[in-house]
């Protein structure tokens, strides 16, 4: 997405003393095939490495293999700003952490590239609208690819929102939308008390695009912030249309789609509500907001999430819980894996290992009472993890022992602690 | 002497431009949805607030999904590559035209919030320019020669918002431009026949 950060390299002679042509710059390129005069692009990716980006007076784009390049004019560079705040007297204040993400990137545009937002006012400028929602104090805490994210930056996140929440009604933190519902799970669980909702959202097409889910994402996700929800949650479009969106619980909702609006799904339970316009409804069941923060923020990373597969090898298996304190195991159907890997848990288990069992299926619960491989997992220390979802239950098992001593784990992991588990199942799903 | 120039758009019987989807149209929809474009700092530079609000009240656009369109009609898939047969089509129709192929074609986006394109944008590319084409009175030069997709048919203009039918959308189009140089019809004829 970023194209900028290819540096270009010229192989030509350029004929501008004094001056180093950077994108943006009006120049003027001799080539075989004549001269051509245009706004000198970031060279794309996959182009080949002579090739130089042309934004012509007619706006199109083309690419040329320069012999000179001339700067005629420098381009216009944007000051920044690191913190921006808007005040108002009669509105909340709302937070807003940014993270990194399609959400929080902008475009450049005199060159009409996606960069990420590094300045809260490039964050704002993307939806000026939500001054009017509230007293905004924006800034950039990470600017990290979704898939870079990890429990070191979770903590670093949760300790952030804690200072923001002494002073904001909410927090909202724009996310790249991969790993979004990993880091949810891990604020709903690292905070046992909220003064103030925590609202992460993302966005599916980037902001320079007339049709970006970015606006309404966001604008939708500071309304919820300025709610009595005393819970972590998710907002994003509900279906194709721009019309509304669903309020995820933070333990409950998945990435389900690699490209759709409508990724992200509360799995196993319905959304905690939705923002239609400027309303917010809730429909039934969530915490409301109390009067003080709790935090435990210590998190043990030894934890393996492990996807069983027909011929899986029993090497591969012990690999993968050797120095680990605690496995989640996405198994078959209600909660399966070969025979074979029994053994080998039962010995993880004896050492001290915590193992946890989820479903691959994603939808519904296990039960190791059914069959009689479930019964020998259970027998040996497996523990079933109702209709958790196995990335929460991967979360949960790496703050509990981070936090707890080994028998407290056990006890609480199939324990519903932030909603991350229903007793009962909807015939509509 | 009045002078003339065309701009010739010639839609490719090949899959859609980037997507694999049929190039034809369709009377049976299968689903409808609505979106709301909004003008981009690419468009405006500073958003102005009064112009936004003004432009989102006309920018409500209901979509009619037919059987051949695809998530990447709906913007809601990234495009594919480009199809490789509507390239050949255009890269030959340059060569025809004694175009000089660019060295490097990039594919942009022009943007265009009428609702007619649902990501807000026409793809499109600039495949050659400085083209010709001897006629009888003369030569017509050929500035450009774009590859580029079709927009959506509009269906109606209601109060809710503009319908428009994605059948077409995303259709090859090889659009031409000539450069004012004609002196008369008939000279206008042959050239667009001949194109
Ligand atoms: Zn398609």
């Amino acid at each position: 997405m970023d194209t900028l950060r290819s540096k270009h390299i010229y192989k030509v002679k350029i004929l501008s003393p004094n001056m180093e042509v950077e994108p943006g710059d009006l120049v003027e390129v001799k080539t075989k095939k004549g001269t051509f005069r245009g706004i000198l692009m970031p060279k794309h990716e996959f182009s080949d490495e002579n090739i130089i980006v042309l934004k012509l007076d007619n706006g199109y784009n083309i690419g040329l293999i320069p012999e000179e390049i001339k700067c005629i004019k420098k381009g216009i560079r944007r000051k920044k700003k690191s913190l921006y705040k808007f005040e108002k007297k009669d509105l909340p204040q709302i937070s807003i952490i940014s993270t990194g993400g399609t959400i929080a990137s902008y475009i450049d545009y005199k060159t009409g590239a996606v960069h990420p937002a590094l300045t809260a006012e490039d964050l704002i400028f993307s939806a000026p609208e939500i001054e009017e929602e509230a007293n905004i104090k924006a800034f950039v805490l990470f600017n990290i690819l979704s898939e870079d994210m990890n429990p070191l930056y979770w903590i670093q996140l949760a300790r952030k929102i804690k200072d923001e929440l002494k002073e904001s009604h909410g927090v909202v933190i724009p996310h790249g939308t991969d790993t979004m519902s990993y880091t949810s799970a891990a604020l709903s669980f690292m905070f046992s008390k909220l003064s103030g909702p925590v609202i992460l959202v993302g966005a599916q097409r980037s902001s320079d695009r007339p049709s970006s889910d970015a606006y309404m994402n966001l604008i939708s996700a500071v309304r919820v912030a300025k709610s009595d929800l005393g819970e972590v949650a998710v907002v994003m479009h509900a279906t194709t249309s721009d019309d509304h969106c669903f309020i995820h619980r933070g333990t409950r909702v998945r990435k389900m789609h690699t490209s759709r609006r409508d990724a992200f799904k509360s799995v196993n339970s319905q959304p905690l509500g939705e923002v239609r316009g400027n309303k917010v409804i809730f429909y039934e069941g969530y915490r409301k907001v109390e009067e003080d923060v709790e935090l435990y923020d210590k998190l043990d990373e030894k934890v393996s999430l492990i996807y069983y597969y027909p011929g899986m090898s029993g090497e591969l298996m012990t690999r993968m819980l050797e120095g680990m304190d605690g496995a989640i195991i996405m198994g078959t159907g209600l909660g399966h894996i070969s025979n074979e890997m029994i053994p080998l848990l039962k010995d993880f288990i004896r050492d001290g290992g915590v193992v946890g069992m989820s479903s691959q299926c994603i939808h519904g619960r296990v039960n190791l009472n059914v069959y009689s491989t479930g019964r020998k997992l259970k027998k040996i220390g497996v523990i079933p993890l109702e209709d958790m979802l196995p990335e929460v239950a991967y979360v949960k098992l790496m703050w509990l022992l981070g936090n707890f001593e080994r028998d407290e784990v056990i006890k609480l992991l199939p324990q519903n602690l932030r909603g991350e588990i229903s007793a009962r199942r909807m015939i509509i799903w | 002497m009045v002078k003339c120039g065309l701009e010739i758009h010639q839609q490719l019987a090949t899959k859609k431009l980037f997507c694999e989807c049929n190039s034809e149209l369709s009377e049976e929809i299968l689903y409808k949805f609505e979106r709301v474009l909004r003008p981009t700092q690419s468009e405006l530079g500073e958003i102005d607030r009064a112009a936004l609000e003004e432009s989102l009240k006309k920018r409500r656009f209901i979509y009619e999904v037919t059987p051949n369109s695809c998530l990447v009609e709906a913007d809601e898939e990234p495009p594919h590559e480009l199809n490789r047969e509507a390239l050949e089509i255009a890269l030959k129709i340059a060569l025809m035209l004694h175009a000089k192929i660019v060295d490097e074609i990039h594919v942009m986006r022009k943007i265009v919030i009428d609702g007619s394109n649902t990501s807000g944008f026409q793809r499109t590319a600039l495949i050659a320019v400085d083209g010709y084409i001897d006629t009888f009175f003369g030569r017509v030069r050929i500035p450009t020669i774009c590859l580029e997709e079709e927009a959506a048919r509009k269906i109606e203009e209601k109060d809710g918002g503009v319908v428009y039918r994605l059948d077409r959308l995303g259709i090859p189009l090889v659009e031409i431009s000539t450069s004012p140089d004609m002196k008369n019809g008939e000279q206008v004829k042959e050239v667009a026949e001949r194109i």
